[in-house]
């Protein structure tokens, strides 16, 4: 090489630089073309990435399209106390003015166990942004859809609640949990490294489906009404629990529907378990008195009785089947109008004992809806008891009849009278109205459904005509009377059973319904144990039926029947 | 052909310079803005060191390249000075663990890009100088080696491995072209190779880059992480590329797109064709500085204008080299195209002094050296 010249020598290096350059030219080729599916599959993996978009979950809405449930996106703020802790009192002390906290609570929560507290939920983007520009260490940001329930405990036990992952768990967000739940979508988004989306590259998705919205038959009014004299009650009368029905006689549809004790479905986790049952479908008692009906309305579809019947109920005491049954007050004889409004346990006992029979009275139990579930669309429904008439004891026909030996839901008490009051006819009680889709365009539309036809019309006006007694000055219920209007109802006063003996609690109840001839509403009030003073259903349960009358025929401007200064006459009656 | 390689090396010059003008905007405008808060800060700033590079380019290319001659030792000295200078740390500035760049405010220059030039010229000057004796030990080998090892083991101090690297090579590579004799520089080779070695093993860093060269699937998280992101961005651009502006990987995946990466997002933009088309030109400029040196009137210019063409081709080689990972990462930039102000002015300056020669070529030599030229064909 010492032979060439310096030209030489310098093209030699030039060679290896072209060289150089093929090779790298080469290579490019090689990443560029053959390596291309590989490498730029790699990339978009690393940059691109699946979201899931959550709907929004339904509405629940009252029958006027009022909301009594709704989901919203928020912003949580939440801290990990194991980092925060050390600086808990200048980060509470930076924090206060922005979640507008007590100092001292949030500081507290700063210095806790654990690694997550949340500290204020509901926070909007402005203030959000603010506080990250802080740049407070241990602090995390959430997006959550949160579940309110704008009326708080108002009609709780039927709404139901949701649970952390926003799933129904109880009343209508439990059964109808595929129509309010929404579709998730999702999206392909492109982010850089740093986490941020580049918006201008979304690429493809399907967009989440928000949930149906659901239509109640409940009407917030009324359920209001229905709920502050249950309160009233429960102050006044000191029971245990207490339950409210009111439900349109001619189509089934419940109006409002009311439990206590109850919970506040935005916290439900609150209460205790057995503040979120629904008395109304899950719990069951003697119907008491209240039976009575069943067993005259029966004997008058059969006509085997007439109203103006008389029957001896033997100075209320009357020996049968070797044990004697008692009247609550002794009467010597009464028609069968009498038995009803006076609410004779002899006179009953004897209609059914002489004019029905055992196998007509089963029957008529059965059809009138006992011993089996209303169908009503809320979860945790029970069938109540009504034994076959194969276990029925030589006694059980002295006993159905006033109540006992027999349980029922409170909804299938007040749906049975639904059927005496609206011309025989058994409705499956409704809750749901309809389904509708975003803009309110209906998906599924419940119509009244009758389910069977116990009494004829005609029996049911024969009972209508007795039951107007109730709640009068002869009657059991002449507190219940309703101004103006032509009620028609039963008292209800049953033992309670405690460990399978009678014991000296009681079940007070009145279930009503008006106008009588034509009933617009009927009502059911049932009082677990009432503590304060009597226990009579025509005392205690009997005024809190009128007191919630009043109010929902105000509502609905149900015209009355008599003008004001009938009033007393109807009251002498 | 003379005439036309000058105006090829001036038309490819200014394609390199506004490829790297578009791709520099494409780059950095988002890493600007989030750092500076404004997208075309680091256009703004790399706009001035380009127009300053065209005026030295020009000043350059306008005076008689002989003229330098005189002040070459002068020139070694003063970069030798500012290298010193660099290392002392009340003095040099500090970025991500290496001390590279003096500065006054916001400016900054590095002064190893301005020793390249200058050992360039100096060597050139030496080698053509002692052109009779170059075969000789002592002056062909042991004096301008000093003067490189020097220059080097400064530079190597900073650290900059790269430009060591870059700044050895050409230097060995302008050597071998003057007729230093094989048997001193293959040993030198050798044992600047062995050494490199040694510095990289006891380096955990660069220990760490030449293993993710060596298995670079299996350290693509880690330190050949950037590499790695090369390569998906050439590999996404494909033949046609994404389309200018489109790339992903400069969206923070490729660290560094603005700088010495930025090569990886010309394919992935502009594709294959793309990044062959500016691969084409360096070629082409290398072979115009090859052509414009080779007509040099004297050895002086020969050998500045081959030396400052190998400069260039072989940091456009490196630089390639480490983004297609075939070549370990090192801190070199793209010529022309890299964001970096000493950088484009220098090479600028160095594309000066190719004009300079293609110019100047008539000019007055050495007396020896016209001797030495004298079957040389009439200039026409």
């Amino acid at each position: 090489m010492s032979g060439w010249t310096h030209k030489q020598r310098a093209l030699a290096v030039v060679l290896c630089l072209s060289l150089s350059f093929t090779a790298l030219a080469g290579r490019l080729v090689d990443l560029q073309v053959f390596r291309r599916t590989e490498l730029a599959g790699v990339a978009e993996s690393n940059r691109e990435q699946v979201v899931r978009r959550q709907g929004r979950r339904g509405e629940i809405r009252d029958c006027n399209n009022n909301l009594l449930a709704n989901s919203q996106s928020v912003r949580i703020v939440a801290a990990d106390p194991s980092i925060t802790a050390s600086n808990a009192p200048a980060i509470a002390q930076k924090l206060a003015p922005f979640l507008k906290l007590d100092l001292a609570v949030l500081q507290a929560k700063l210095t806790g166990s654990g690694k997550y507290v949340r500290l204020k939920t509901k926070v909007d983007e402005d203030t959000i942004a603010q506080i990250k520009a802080l740049n407070i260490r241990g602090l995390v940001f959430e997006d959550q859809l949160l579940r309110t329930y704008p009326n708080g405990p108002l009609a709780s036990h039927v709404l139901g609640f949701v649970d952390n992952e926003h799933r129904g768990v109880q009343g209508i967000e439990s059964v109808l949990e595929q129509y309010l739940q929404g579709l998730a979508g999702y999206e392909v988004i492109e982010r850089d490294r740093k986490g941020r989306e580049i918006r201008a590259l979304r690429a493809e998705g399907i967009g989440p489906r928000d949930g149906f919205h659901v239509v109640l038959t409940i009407d917030q009014v009324i359920q209001h009404i229905a709920e502050t004299e249950l309160d009233k009650a429960m102050a006044e009368f000191h029971p245990s629990a207490g339950v409210i029905i009111v439900t349109r006689p001619k189509t089934g549809e419940i109006l409002a529907m009311s439990s206590r004790p109850t919970f506040d479905p935005n916290q439900p986790g609150n209460a205790p378990a057995d503040s979120r049952r629904n008395r109304c479908v899950s719990d069951v008692a003697e119907p008491g008195s209240t039976f009575k009906i069943v067993v005259a309305s029966g004997a008058l579809n059969e006509g085997t009785i007439r109203l103006d019947d008389r029957f001896d109920c033997e100075n209320g005491a009357w020996l049968y089947g070797g044990r004697i049954l008692h009247d609550a007050h002794p009467y010597s004889v009464l028609s069968v109008s009498e038995i009803l409004y006076k609410s004779s346990n002899i006179g009953a006992a004897k209609i059914a004992i002489q004019r029905l029979g055992a196998a007509k009275l089963y029957q008529y139990i059965r059809n009138f809806g006992f011993g089996r579930k209303t169908g009503i669309a809320l979860p945790g429904e029970v069938s109540g008891i009504a034994h076959p008439l194969t276990r029925w004891t030589p006694l059980s026909i002295s006993r159905i009849p006033m109540g006992h030996e027999i349980a029922a839901t409170p909804l299938q008490m007040i749906m049975a009278v639904n059927a005496m009051a609206n011309g025989g006819r058994l409705f499956k009680p409704q809750i749901i109205k309809s389904i509708v889709d975003e803009n309110n365009v209906p998906l599924l539309t419940y119509p009244p459904q009758q389910i069977a036809q116990p009494i004829t019309p005609r029996a049911s006006i024969l009972m209508a005509a007795a039951l107007r007694k109730v709640p009068a000055a002869d009657g059991t219920a002449p507190k219940a009377a309703v101004k103006g209007y032509d009620a028609a109802g039963k008292t209800g006063t049953a033992q309670k059973i405690e460990n399978g003996q009678y014991v000296r609690k009681y079940y007070s109840s009145f279930i009503g319904y008006l106008p009588a001839a034509d009933p617009e509403i009927s009502i059911l009030v049932s009082l677990d144990n009432p503590t304060s003073g009597s226990y009579y259903g025509g005392t205690v349960a009997g005024p809190v039926f009128r007191g919630v009358a009043e109010k929902v025929t105000q509502y609905l401007a149900i015209p009355p029947q008599f003008a004001e200064p009938e009033e007393k006459k109807v009251a002498q009656l | 052909m003379k005439n036309k390689a000058a105006i090829l090396l001036l038309i490819v010059t200014l394609m390199l310079v506004t490829v790297g003008i578009v791709m520099l905007f494409s780059t950095s405008s988002m890493q600007a803005r989030d750092k500076y808060g404004d997208a075309n800060y680091l256009l703004k700033r790399q706009l001035v060191w380009l127009s300053l590079g065209g005026v030295l380019c020009a000043t350059v290319a306008a005076t008689p390249y002989q003229k330098f001659r005189p002040y070459v030792p002068f020139l070694l000295v003063g970069a030798g000075v500012f290298l010193v200078l660099v290392l002392i740390p009340q003095i040099g500035i500090k970025v991500s663990g290496a001390r590279r760049w003096l500065g006054l405010g916001s400016i900054r220059v590095q002064p190893s890009e301005f020793a390249k030039l200058a050992l360039i010229f100096w060597l050139a000057h030496y080698l053509a100088k002692e052109k009779r004796r170059i075969d000789q030990f002592k002056r062909g080998f042991l004096v301008p080696m000093a003067v490189v090892g020097v220059t080097c083991l400064l530079i190597l101090a900073e650290p900059d491995f790269g430009t060591t690297a870059l700044l050895g090579a050409v230097a060995l590579s302008m050597l071998f072209i003057a007729g230093v004799r094989l048997k001193f520089l293959v040993p030198t080779l050798l044992a600047g190779a062995v050494a490199f070695g040694v510095l990289i093993f006891h380096n955990p860093v660069r220990m760490q880059r030449m293993l993710a060269f060596t298995d670079l699937e299996r350290y693509k998280a880690g330190p050949g992480y950037q590499v790695w992101q090369a390569m998906l961005a050439f590999g996404s651009g494909g033949i046609s590329g994404l389309g200018l502006g489109n790339s992903r990987q400069k969206m923070f995946y490729l660290p560094e797109a603005h700088t010495d990466f930025i090569f990886p997002i010309v394919g992935e933009e502009l594709g294959l064709i793309g990044s062959l088309v500016v691969l084409g030109c360096f070629a082409a400029l290398i072979a115009c500085g090859v052509v414009i040196s080779l007509r040099a009137p004297d050895l002086f210019g020969q050998y500045l204008g081959l030396g400052a063409t190998i400069m260039i081709g072989l940091q456009t080689i490196i630089n390639v080299g480490v983004v297609t990972a075939w070549l370990p990462t090192k801190g070199l930039a793209l010529p022309f195209i890299s964001y970096g102000g000493s950088n484009v002015m220098m090479n600028l300056v160095t594309v000066g002094v190719l004009l300079s020669i293609y110019r100047h070529g008539t000019a007055e030599s050495l007396p020896f050296e016209q001797e030495f030229f004298a079957q040389r064909e009439p200039v026409t």
